[in-house]
């Protein structure tokens, strides 16, 4: 499997852009696409989804250009949207079976797919409930099983881990670990953890922008040396707040311990190892970062 | 209440910045230009036996208000239904809900954003009724408040009327659209319709208070001409063979009795108002889902496990189109409700029991009303839901997605029609099946096309109550379905509209989808 964005761009008018020049090779695995609210991931998403078309640029599925072809990439598609609404009157499996008849799914295969699904993602003593009254973890559950069915080859989370809970998230990211061994899995977060824990390949974005793109450890690089931690008053802490870009605090008692990015050390400060999280801060403070 | 309640702002500029409210204009416009003929014209408004009245601003004003409050009336409840629930549906209600305001001054906010859209309609179609009579008038003098006094005693006041039981049915049968629509078109029918005649007390039963102005026009008449046929028609009367008599009207004087019933009906509404205001739900909604009383409490629930006993299944790729048509279908017909299945059967029998012309001329149409919002939502029922990302990502969604919802919107039509296909089947009357069908597929067309442009329903419902209105005055020129024993002209002119409106449909769809 092989999807390559080729210098993609979504201008809405002559000023404004949701993408600008975003080009990436994607292969088999998890790619974690992490930016700030607004960064423009789910622009990206949308156009690999083929809901939406770059202003310019190709995306190219297996070297077929998906512009041209749309229905190459939504034969193969599993599509978890940011944000979607389901119809209140169907219940779980029938929901499920309205989107597997989009996709053109069928046969018994389908109904026994469509009940293990729901057996995992713990629907199935709610197969009865309409969606128009289930909680908004179930309805995440649901939209997750949607995506699902029909083994996408293509598996694209925009935001997946909203309304889960911490046992339900470690689970689901071992999944997508065991699908990605052969597909290509997309997914974007704004919560480094969701991320950390479970990408192979990490891309950053900020503005419209891709700032990084590696493995983690290669992102966490580009932070090496810029990350310190120091105690200070508690009083102090808003204006420290102020002058430097802090990831962290943790109160104690009468001080604070504090986490930040520099570029230089400042007094009474110490060193320390730079994580995944330390690096997405330090890339999207600074809009003038490029990837090399 | 403040003067410049931000409620009411924000909802009307809502509406007048949307593409429906271009639409609506433009459609405005041309309204005012067609309720007063123009002298040369081949059909007539209002006309009293074969006589008409001069083209002055005094007949100009008194007709267009005339017909302004009762199209607009019409019309305009269809256009600014449904307030509440788009405000439920973006969650601004519940937002609301947890303020201090009353539900009194919220309703009343959505009164006034209602009643401010439909009077922005009005004055953009006074303004036409003026260049109209400057143009055509052989006496282009105006008198401002002659002018102007018949819009704000009939019209003006109607329209009020029209924005407050457009809230009020709201607030009494929120989830059930299709009950506000039949509610209203009653009240419609039954003001205009059963006004007794010569009722001019303060207690009339006259909401668009074209009884009065008509009756007060008609004795001006009679008093002019006291031995002829002065029967009055009011309505689109088509193909006026020889132009009409012309005669001239002097601007009536609107007794107190009338501007105190007028007065009175507002009157009504307000209290009508302050009575929906206890009962509102306040965007406390308990869903119709809840009929079994399951709550659903996520601390009790498990975790999902999230394992791998779904990847043994892999369902395979049919890509066919009738099982995504049945399950369309389901969904159709999950989204009636209780009522409506037993209105359906009603139909049914009324179609077998009564006469073919009363069963085709009346009960199919009112049939086919009680699924407006399902064809009207059958493209745009995926946006209203937020679900479009799902079926503009299936595979082929022209070619299935949309086709099966077109086949399934179709199927319902012929479906509700079948008893009336099978009587004429037996009749051998293959004519009227032809028809009917076509009416059908017409129908169809038209909400596809609609809904895909607009991408909201509200359009195609307007439009279809409105040539439902003209099909029960039976007015044969918007006969769809061949109730009027349409020509092959008419149908084949039909049958090429569908297939223009379908094909125009397909086109904007796939722009949207590819």
């Amino acid at each position: 499997m092989n999807l390559e964005l080729d210098t993609i761009t979504k201008k809405y008018n002559a000023n404004k852009y949701g993408v600008h020049d975003f080009s990436l090779e994607i292969n088999a695995g998890i790619l974690g696409l992490l930016g700030p609210n607004g960064a423009g991931k789910s622009t990206v998403l949308k156009m690999i989804a083929t809901l939406s078309k770059p202003s310019s640029g190709s995306i190219k599925l297996n070297g077929k250009d998906i512009r041209k072809h749309p229905n190459v990439m939504r034969k193969t598609l599993g599509y978890l949207p940011q944000d979607f609404g389901v119809y209140p009157e169907l219940t779980p499996p029938e929901f499920l079976a309205y989107i597997g008849a989009m996709k053109g799914l069928g046969g018994k295969a389908l109904t026994l797919r469509v009940d293990a699904l729901l057996e995992e993602l713990n629907l199935s003593t709610h197969r009865k409930t309409p969606l128009g009254q289930v909680s908004g973890g179930m309805k995440q559950r649901v939209g997750i099983a949607q995506a699902l069915l029909n083994d996408p080859e293509v598996l694209i989370l925009d935001e997946p881990t909203v309304g889960l809970d911490p046992e339900e998230r470690l689970r689901f990211g071992a999944l997508l670990s065991d699908l990605a061994y052969d597909k290509i899995v997309l997914l974007s977060s704004h919560i480094v953890s969701d991320i950390e824990s479970i990408a192979d390949q990490v891309a950053i974005m900020n503005q419209g922008n891709l700032v990084a793109y590696g493995a983690q450890e290669e992102i966490t690089t580009l932070a090496a040396g810029k990350v310190f931690e120091t105690m200070i008053a508690k009083q102090a802490v808003t204006d420290f707040k102020k002058q430097h870009t802090v990831v962290s605090s943790y109160r104690s008692d009468a001080s604070c311990k504090v986490r930040y990015i520099a570029d230089k050390l400042i007094e009474n400060s110490q060193a320390v190892t730079a994580s995944l999280e330390d690096a997405f801060i330090y890339l999207t403070k600074q809009p003038s970062y490029a990837i090399s | 209440m403040q003067f410049r309640n931000p409620i009411s702002t924000g909802n009307y500029i809502r509406h007048i910045r949307s593409y429906a409210f271009l639409i609506t204009m433009a459609v405005s416009i041309y309204g005012a230009f067609t309720f007063v003929p123009t002298p040369d014209a081949s059909y007539a408004t209002l006309r009293f036996g074969a006589y008409t009245g001069v083209y002055n601003a005094v007949w100009v004003s008194h007709v267009s208000a005339t017909m302004l409050s009762v199209f607009l009336s019409l019309v305009g409840f269809f256009l600014v239904q449904g307030s509440i629930k788009k405000d439920a549906d973006l969650g601004i209600g519940q937002l609301m809900g947890a303020t201090v305001m009353s539900n009194t001054r919220y309703l009343f906010s959505k009164v006034c954003s209602n009643f401010l859209l439909l009077a922005t309609i009005a004055v953009i179609a006074i303004g036409m009724s003026v260049v109209l009579t400057v143009l055509y008038s052989d006496d282009p003098t105006i008198t401002l408040h002659t002018f102007i006094l018949p819009y704000l005693m009939i019209t003006i006041p109607s329209l009020f009327c029209v924005a407050v039981f457009s809230i009020f049915f709201e607030v009494l049968f929120f989830e059930q659209r299709i009950v506000q629509y039949i509610l209203f078109f009653g009240l419609f029918l039954g003001t205009l319709l059963y006004t007794p005649e010569g009722q001019t007390n303060l207690l009339s039963t006259d909401m668009l208070g074209v009884h009065y102005i008509t009756q007060m026009l008609e004795q001006q008449v009679q008093t002019q001409l006291p031995n002829a046929d002065t029967l009055m028609n009011i309505g689109f009367i088509a193909a006026i063979e020889e132009p009409d008599a012309m005669i001239s009207f002097s601007a009536i004087p609107f007794s107190l009795l009338f501007v105190g019933s007028r007065v009175l009906w507002m009157l009504l509404c307000c209290a009508l108002l302050i009575g929906g205001s206890f009962i509102f739900h306040r965007f406390s909604l308990q869903s119709k889902y809840d009929e079994n009383e399951v709550v659903v409490e996520e601390d009790t629930e498990e975790s999902a496990q999230f394992g791998h006993s779904f990847l043994q299944h892999r369902a395979a790729q049919m890509g066919g189109l009738f099982s995504l048509i049945i399950i369309e279908l389901k969904l159709l017909y999950k989204q009636n409700s209780y009522w409506q299945h037993l209105a359906v059967i009603a139909g049914f029998i009324f179609m077998f029991r009564s006469s073919l012309d009363i069963a085709h001329t009346y009960v199919l149409p009112l049939l086919w009303a009680l699924q407006l919002t399902k064809w009207s939502g059958l493209v745009t029922r995926e946006y209203t839901y937020n679900n479009h990302c799902f079926s503009s990502t299936a595979y082929l969604p022209i070619q299935r997605v949309f086709m099966a919802k077109v086949l399934a919107g179709l199927a319902v039509a012929i479906g509700l029609a079948l008893p009336l296909l099978l009587r004429y089947g037996i009749a051998a009357n293959f004519e009227a099946i032809i028809n009917i069908s076509i009416g059908g597929v017409a129908m169809v067309s038209c909400a596809v096309l609609l809904g895909t442009l607009t991408k909201s329903g509200k359009l195609f419902e307007v439009l279809f109550i409105v040539i439902l209105y003209a099909n029960l005055n039976q007015i044969a020129f918007v006969d769809y379905f061949g109730a009027m024993h349409a020509t092959m002209q008419h149908t084949i002119m039909l049958l090429v509209m569908s297939v223009v409106m379908m094909a125009l449909a397909i086109y904007r769809k796939t722009f949207d989808y590819e």
